[in-house]
C-alpha cells in the first residue's frame, strides 16, 4: 500500500498541511491538516514503509502499546483510503 | 490584440480578443516591449469556463482566465501569490481583510472610507490582490486589475501591516490569533497553483508571511465603532485622533 503521487506535505506556521498537485488534485481539492502522529505516519508511508514497521516505529517514538499503535494506524489508513489517497498494490 | 501590463513589478504580455479586456486592465498598461510572462486564454479554456460558471459572457471568461497564467507563475518565479481578500491602504500601510464571500468585507471597507475619509483610505484591491514575500523585503500587497464585481482597485502597493479575519458579531471586538490557528483558513484563500513547484513555493511563502505579519480576528457590526475597533486593534493609531485630522481637512 502506498500514497498516490502528487501530494505535497509542508509545515506552514507550525501546522502540517497536505495539498494535492497534478493528478491527485483532479480528485481532491481541499487541504488536509495533520497532527504530529499523522504527519509521521504519512511520511513513513511515503518512504515505502509497511504497516508492521510503522507500528513498531509508533511504539518506539510515542511509547505506546502495540495494540494502541495498530488501532491508531488502522484508523488513519481507513480515513486515507476512504478519501482515495491510497493505492493498494 | 496584445499589450504589456505591469503587475506587482512583473511585466506581462497580454494577448486577448476583446477591447473590454484591455479597458479592464487600462490602469496597468506599461510602455516598452519586454515582458516576463505571457498571458493568453485559448478558445477551449473559455468554453470550459463558461460551462463551469453557467454563463455566455465570453469577455468575462477571457478577463478572468487571463489571471491564471499569472497566478501560476508568481509563486515559483516572483515570490508572490494571489490572495482572495480585500486590501486597503491607510497611512502607507496595507491591511488585508479576508472572510468567506458574503460576510461583509466590502461593507467594512466602505465604513473605513466613510469615517476616515475616502481620500485617506485607498482600496488596493477588493477581491484578488497579489501578496509578495520577497527576500530582503517586507511582505507587500499589490493592486491588480482582477478585483471582483465592484472593480475596486488601485495600481499601488503598500507594506502588509496586518491580516484580519472578518466575522459578523453583535458587538465589536478584535483579538490577535496565532498563525497556527489561522493557517488552514488562510491557505484556503490562497490561489493553489497546479504546478507542483509553484504549489510548494506558495506554502513556503505563506509560512514566511505568517512569521512576519500579525493575524487578527475581528467580530464587527456595521457601526462607526467597528472601524474604531478594527483600526485600533491592528495599528498603534488612535481613532479619535484620526477622525479629528480627517475633519480638519
Amino acid at each position: 500500500m502506498r500514497i498516490k503521487s502528487g501530494f505535497v506535505l509542508r509545515d506552514v506556521a507550525g501546522q502540517t498541511m497536505v495539498v494535492a498537485t497534478g493528478e491527485a488534485s483532479k480528485d481532491f481539492h481541499g487541504l488536509i491538516k495533520l497532527n504530529p502522529t499523522a504527519k509521521d505516519i504519512w511520511l513513513w508511508l511515503s518512504e515505502g514503509k509497511g504497516e508492521d514497521e510503522i507500528v513498531a516505529l509508533l511504539c518506539e517514538k510515542y511509547d505506546v502499546s502495540t495494540d494502541k499503535a495498530q488501532t491508531d494506524l488502522k484508523a488513519m489508513l481507513d480515513k486515507m483510503d476512504k478519501a482515495g489517497f491510497l493505492i493498494n498494490d | 490584440m496584445e499589450f504589456i501590463i505591469s503587475v506587482a513589478g512583473v511585466r506581462v504580455l497580454v494577448k486577448c480578443r476583446f477591447e473590454e479586456t484591455r479597458q479592464y486592465m487600462k490602469d496597468y498598461i506599461a510602455k516598452g516591449d519586454s515582458y516576463d510572462i505571457k498571458a493568453s486564454v485559448s478558445d477551449e479554456e473559455i468554453e470550459s469556463m463558461l460551462c463551469e460558471i453557467g454563463s455566455k459572457n465570453t469577455a468575462l471568461a477571457e478577463k478572468t482566465g487571463l489571471y491564471r497564467p499569472i497566478a501560476e507563475a508568481f509563486p515559483s518565479d516572483y515570490e508572490g501569490f494571489v490572495f482572495h481578500g480585500a486590501a486597503i491602504k491607510y497611512k502607507d500601510k496595507a491591511y488585508l481583510f479576508t472572510a468567506p464571500s458574503g460576510t461583509g468585507k466590502s461593507t467594512h471597507i466602505t465604513l473605513w472610507k466613510k469615517y476616515l475619509g475616502s481620500d485617506n483610505v485607498t482600496v488596493i484591491n477588493g477581491d484578488k490582490p497579489i501578496v509578495t514575500v520577497r527576500t530582503g523585503e517586507k511582505p507587500m500587497v499589490y493592486g491588480t486589475p482582477w478585483s471582483g464585481k465592484e472593480h475596486w482597485q488601485t495600481n499601488t502597493s503598500a507594506e502588509l501591516s496586518a491580516i484580519c479575519l472578518l466575522c459578523r458579531g453583535k458587538e465589536n471586538k478584535i483579538e490577535r490569533i496565532s498563525p497556527k490557528e489561522s493557517v488552514d483558513f488562510l491557505l484556503g484563500q490562497v490561489y493553489m497553483p497546479h504546478s507542483p513547484l509553484s504549489l510548494v513555493r506558495t506554502m513556503e511563502l505563506v509560512d514566511r508571511m505568517l512569521s512576519e505579519v500579525p493575524v487578527y480576528k475581528l467580530y464587527c457590526d456595521i457601526s462607526e465603532e467597528a472601524v474604531k475597533c478594527s483600526l485600533e486593534g491592528m495599528s498603534t493609531l488612535l481613532y479619535n485622533d484620526e477622525r479629528k485630522k480627517d475633519n480638519e481637512n
